[in-house]
């Protein structure tokens, strides 16, 4: 794992954590209950190795994942992962519907598409508009699967490389589902945020 | 005037998508309107064109709506509103009038003359409707399965008081049988002409019968109540030779090693009924064996011998509850143990050369083991 300069990572975590923290008023609104917010990690490691940092939900086998690519000036991944079955309990109880043993059909995915949507939205809008960056985005896309294979689909080029991985634990209190908001910026993008962030805040 | 005829040839294609296309401004200003909305909307491009989309469809007011679309506009990523939360925000309809169900993606697009976005809206009706029938069916399938579970329990619960019942009452016969056969002894020792001998043989035979009959019940009380395994065919041969008085006969075992049925626990009995049946009344009988063959794709256990056979008339019979002379329950009930898990038994020897028993096991009732080590 690479050294990181101190102040970049504060700096880094503070404006994920606007974004995060926007995020998790969105999905306060949405379910009606508290969310519990952990303070972003921020780490450099190797692509390969992301689910390997810390006890983290993206280590599971399987994880459903809502992603968005982003491109300019800063480039690389925005996420939204849960536990198969954390997942499926946040969009029956966002729909309404009661059922003894929920699966992931294809209007649940739908719907859960959604959600991420409106999560990643939240994080990656607030960083855009706080840096006042011009970012591209893909559509948003919906994987099942282990995370380093989900997220290395969308980023084939940065497999050996190392990334900066700011992962964010969220829990909607009493209803038992859990979360990792995740943001994955390729390396070569880093000085150019760090440069974004110190410009905003100057 | 050359990006314009682009811009003509682009939208000709959107004509031709199946989906309804929109092209808004960041005014909300329609630009563009496909044939498809057109088709669905019932409003033409003419109509739409010019107009605000926010204001021609009062459902995207809704603040929650609303300040989503806003963001795309402030360089934002694209939006997606799935057919869960919001089936008609654009209401579109089929030619009968029914709303389609729809799902709506707003993605956001830079061009030198302004921001844009596309709406893409695709219909999911059909996908709706074959989902909301396989969760119906899976409802359905489910309450199905909880109510076969409830009444295996009710069976199972049932089954275990029988099976009490049972064991109190044959306790209860056999104290009886008990005293009588004591009774029966000391007769035995009293003067007794040979007319009271003859009854006296026969009452004392009935008991004996009874008796057997008694442990024959318990032996088979368990039938059917244990959830059928994979057994090793050839360690069943084994096992229940031993149980067996076999006298001189000898049983040659040729079940392949490894090879496995899957049957009732009491499957172990047929083994035992065969050979004892076979040293009983087999007469000139030297040798039993356990052999395997495949016919036409089809795999049969062999019992064979080389006694006295059963006679033709009797192939049958023998497996007729009553039929025989000790309980007559043994071949009866072999033949419901292995008929539990679909395993077909009939006799096919030649009669006066031997007896030769084939069981039918299934393609799914048999498999080679694989070796652990």
């Amino acid at each position: 794992m690479k050294e990181i300069d101190a102040e970049a990572i504060d700096a880094i975590r503070e404006i994920v954590n606007i974004g995060v923290g926007r995020a998790a008023g969105q999905l306060q609104e949405m379910t009606g209950s508290h969310i519990r917010l952990q303070i972003p990690n921020i780490t450099i490691v190797p692509f390969d190795e992301i689910t390997t940092v810390g006890n983290t939900l993206i280590s599971g086998d399987t994880l459903s994942a809502v992603l968005l690519d982003f491109k300019g000036t800063f480039s690389g991944i925005s996420a939204v992962v849960f536990p198969p079955e954390s997942a499926a309990a946040l969009v029956m109880l966002l729909t309404g519907e009661q059922e003894k043993s929920p699966e992931l059909d294809a209007m649940r995915i739908e719907a859960l598409k959604e959600v991420g949507n409106i999560i990643i939205n939240a994080v990656m809008g607030s960083i855009a508009n706080i840096l006042s960056e011009h970012l591209i985005y893909s559509i948003p896309v919906y994987y099942e699967g282990p995370m380093v294979t989900l997220a290395g689909l969308r980023r084939k080029n940065v497999r050996d490389e190392c990334v900066l991985l700011a992962r964010t634990n969220f829990m909607v209190e009493k209803l038992n589902i859990e979360g990792d908001i995740l943001l994955i910026l390729e390396i070569g993008s880093l000085e150019a945020l760090v440069t974004s962030i110190n410009r905003a805040s100057a | 005037m050359e990006e314009h005829q682009d811009d003509n040839v682009l939208f000709r294609l959107l004509d031709l998508i199946p989906n309804g296309i929109v092209v808004i401004q960041s005014d909300y200003s329609i630009f563009f309107w496909n044939a498809c909305m057109a088709e669905w909307t019932g409003v033409s491009p003419d109509e739409a064109e010019g107009t605000n989309l926010i204001e021609r469809y009062p459902a995207l007011k809704n603040p929650m709506v609303y300040t989503r679309i806003a963001q795309l506009f402030d360089g934002g990523p694209a939006v997606l509103f799935s057919s869960s939360f919001h089936p008609h925000l654009i209401p579109c309809k089929f030619p009968n009038g029914d709303l389609r169900v729809e799902k709506i993606s707003f993605i956001p697009f830079h061009q030198s003359t302004g921001k844009f976005a596309l709406v893409l809206i695709e219909d999911m009706s059909g996908l709706t409707h074959q989902v909301m029938a396989y969760r119906e069916m899976k409802k359905v399938a489910e309450t199905q399965l909880d109510t076969l579970k409830k009444a295996q329990d009710a069976i199972y619960l049932a089954n275990k008081k029988l099976n009490l019942l049972n064991s109190i009452t044959r306790h209860d016969i056999n104290n009886q049988l008990t005293v009588q056969i004591g009774y029966l002894e000391i007769l035995e020792d009293m003067k007794i002409d040979t007319v009271q001998k003859e009854y006296f043989l026969r009452v004392t035979n009935a008991a004996k019968r009874i008796s057997s009959m008694i442990q024959f019940t318990k032996e088979y009380e368990k039938i059917g109540v244990n959830a059928p395994a994979w057994q090793d065919a050839r360690t069943l041969a084994d096992a229940a030779a031993k149980e067996v008085a076999l006298g001189n006969v000898v049983v040659k075992n040729d079940l392949a090693a490894g090879m496995e049925v899957f049957a009732d626990p009491l499957i172990i009995k047929v083994f035992f009924n065969l050979m004892d049946n076979a040293v009983r009344y087999g007469g000139k009988i030297t040798t039993i064996r356990f052999s395997v063959k495949e016919l036409a794709g089809v795999t049969i256990l062999l019992c064979e011998d080389d006694g006295n056979g059963i006679p033709v008339e009797e192939k049958e019979r023998i497996f007729e509850r009553g039929f025989g002379k000790n309980t007559g329950m043994g071949l009866f009930l072999s033949r419901e143990i292995l008929d539990i898990t679909g395993i077909t038994i009939t006799e096919t020897g030649e009669p006066g050369k031997g007896a030769r028993f084939e069981m039918v096991v299934p393609k799914s009732t048999w498999r080679i083991a694989e070796k652990c080590n």
